[in-house]
């Protein structure tokens, strides 16, 4: 379903990226987990091509997307929903149009196709009466939620998650928690996640993978990666200050 | 063996030298010009492209036009009377001040209005377009622009050319005017010429033509000004001194593009109507 080979990525003369590999499969929810600037956004932004490697190849749903143009680029992204970190609203919109702005974009449906699809989908996140409000006007935690009702809209097979609990509180974060877990649900769709969250990263995934200097270094099941003895694995789940991570 | 044979002989291979910072420098700006005609000629091939974004387009012609009249008024009025004034005294002592009102006229709406108007609304269009386009940058909404399937330059910058093109001639019709006026009301106060002559002469020198050098003009300075800042906004840097810098360069690079690209259009229209 998603696959990425040997990928390599430099950004501002720094290598980001060192020949990481990944193969998430269908439905899964695979936790991406990996130290702060270790380039995990940089590693899913390939997904759906805002990034493009020096090296490897980034295959989609069996398409090899490595070096598609924009053009080429929009029916792969209408596959995928991305939540960015801080929601990425647009300012000067509103929720509605926010929520809806993919479908005012494609132009197929009426206003009121559209404002039935956003009331929908903000049910879905568990909002109400937000349609009207201004993205200054919402909490982090609305914010995050609105994020991901626009990232649905689309009903995408694959849902992109980058760092969706992060600044927000234990009970919002697993209100943000339970909702990727009935989307997955729901809506049968593979969602990649990158946390720092270990108790966010336990509750959703389904397996969990550690990117390590350029290169994913461990891949495994949730219940594997609870118990495991491998040592930077152990070390960054149990926030140890100690350990092959500091040591380098 | 030669001499020369031995020391080519014990020459170390060629190495891979880093380039001067001049020439490092020049790369850099020419990597710059480059991508900004890029953009440039990707924003006038999507102009007729649909979707035709008209709401977007008058609400950028209302932030670009409408909202800009009060700083391009009162720069065109005082700079009108200054002019008037400053001119009315050169020709004072040659008993000729009665021609101030039409070659000030005449400098007025071929050169100081249109470019003068140009450079100061350079400082607030180019900065805000930069800043905005730049804040949305650094907070990923472009990306999020690109993974909704919206081509970022067709929803951002074509509505802000279009509105800016269309915005900078009609900003320098209302200038030109107002700083006429203001030039007659210092002639006919302080230089004591009297309203009849000063608006005779007004006539009897200014050509519809360099009315019209003027505004055509003002079309390029508006593209200008809108390309730069929206270039300056999509290459920030990361967070706000990333947007800082981008909005001062906008501003710097958009004034001193629309003066160098005043002596080429300057030069071209004299040709035209000399």
């Amino acid at each position: 379903m998603i696959r990425m080979e040997n990928v390599h990525k430099q950004l501002g003369g720094k290598q980001i990226l060192r020949g990481a590999s990944l193969s998430i499969d269908r439905g899964e929810t695979r936790v991406i987990m990996g130290r702060s600037g270790e380039g995990k956004s940089v590693l899913i932004k390939h997904i759906c091509g805002l990034f493009q490697p020096e090296k490897g190849a980034v295959i989609v749903e069996g398409e090899e997307i490595t070096r598609y143009s924009e053009r080429e680029l929009l029916p792969v992204r209408e596959k995928i929903g991305y939540l960015f970190q801080n929601a990425a609203l647009f300012d000067s919109l509103s929720v509605l149009e926010n929520v809806g702005f993919p479908l005012y974009e494609e132009g197929t449906l009426t206003n009121n196709e559209i404002q039935e699809r956003v009331h929908s989908v903000l049910g879905l996140v568990k909002l109400k009466d937000v349609e009207h409000k201004m993205p200054s006007e919402l909490s982090g935690g609305m914010r995050k939620r609105v994020g991901l009702a626009r990232a649905i809209i689309r009903q995408p097979k694959i849902i992109l998650y980058d760092e969706p609990t992060t600044g927000l509180d234990p009970v919002t974060s697993d209100a943000i928690n339970d909702l990727i877990i009935s989307l997955a649900e729901e809506l049968k769709v593979t969602s990649v996640m990158i946390t720092h969250d270990m108790v966010s990263a336990f509750k959703v995934a389904t397996k969990i993978s550690m990117l390590f200097e350029g290169k994913m270094i461990y891949t495994d099941t949730t219940e594997n990666t609870r118990n495991t003895d491998h040592p930077i694995i152990d070390q960054f789940i149990n926030g140890k200050a100690e350990g092959p991570l500091t040591e380098i | 063996m030669t001499n020369s044979e031995t020391a080519t002989a014990n020459a170390e291979p060629d190495e891979i030298r880093p380039p001067s910072p001049l020439l490092k420098n020049i790369t850099i700006a020419l990597e710059n010009a480059g991508r900004l005609a890029n953009l440039f000629f990707q924003t006038v091939y999507l102009c007729f492209q649909r979707p035709f974004r008209v709401r977007l387009t008058i609400e950028q012609m209302i932030h670009i036009g409408v909202m800009s009249i009060p700083i391009a008024l009162l720069t065109a009025t005082f700079t009108g009377m200054v002019l008037v004034l400053q001119t009315g005294v050169q020709l004072k002592p040659l008993g000729m001040k009665i021609y101030a009102s039409g070659i000030s006229a005449i400098s007025f709406a071929r050169e100081i209005g249109p470019v003068l108007t140009s450079v100061v609304l350079a400082g607030r269009v180019a900065a805000g377009i930069a800043a905005e386009i730049g804040t949305m940058k650094v907070t990923e909404q472009i990306d999020a622009l690109k993974t909704l399937g919206t081509n970022p330059i067709s929803y951002l910058v074509v509505p802000r050319f279009i509105a800016s093109t269309l915005m900078f001639p009609a900003l320098a019709i209302l200038a030109i005017a107002v700083g006429i006026a203001g030039g007659f009301i210092v002639g006919v106060t302080l230089l004591q010429i009297t309203p009849g002559l000063y608006i005779t002469n007004i006539w009897k020198f200014l050509k519809l033509s360099d009315y019209l050098g003027g505004l055509f003009k003002t079309i390029f300075f508006g593209m200008i000004v809108a390309i730069v800042g929206c270039y300056k906004g999509l290459e920030a840097g990361f967070g706000a001194q990333g947007v800082g810098k981008a909005t001062t360069q906008a501003v710097v690079l958009s004034s001193i593009l629309i003066l160098v690209a005043n002596f080429f259009l300057t030069s071209w229209i004299i040709q035209l109507f000399p």
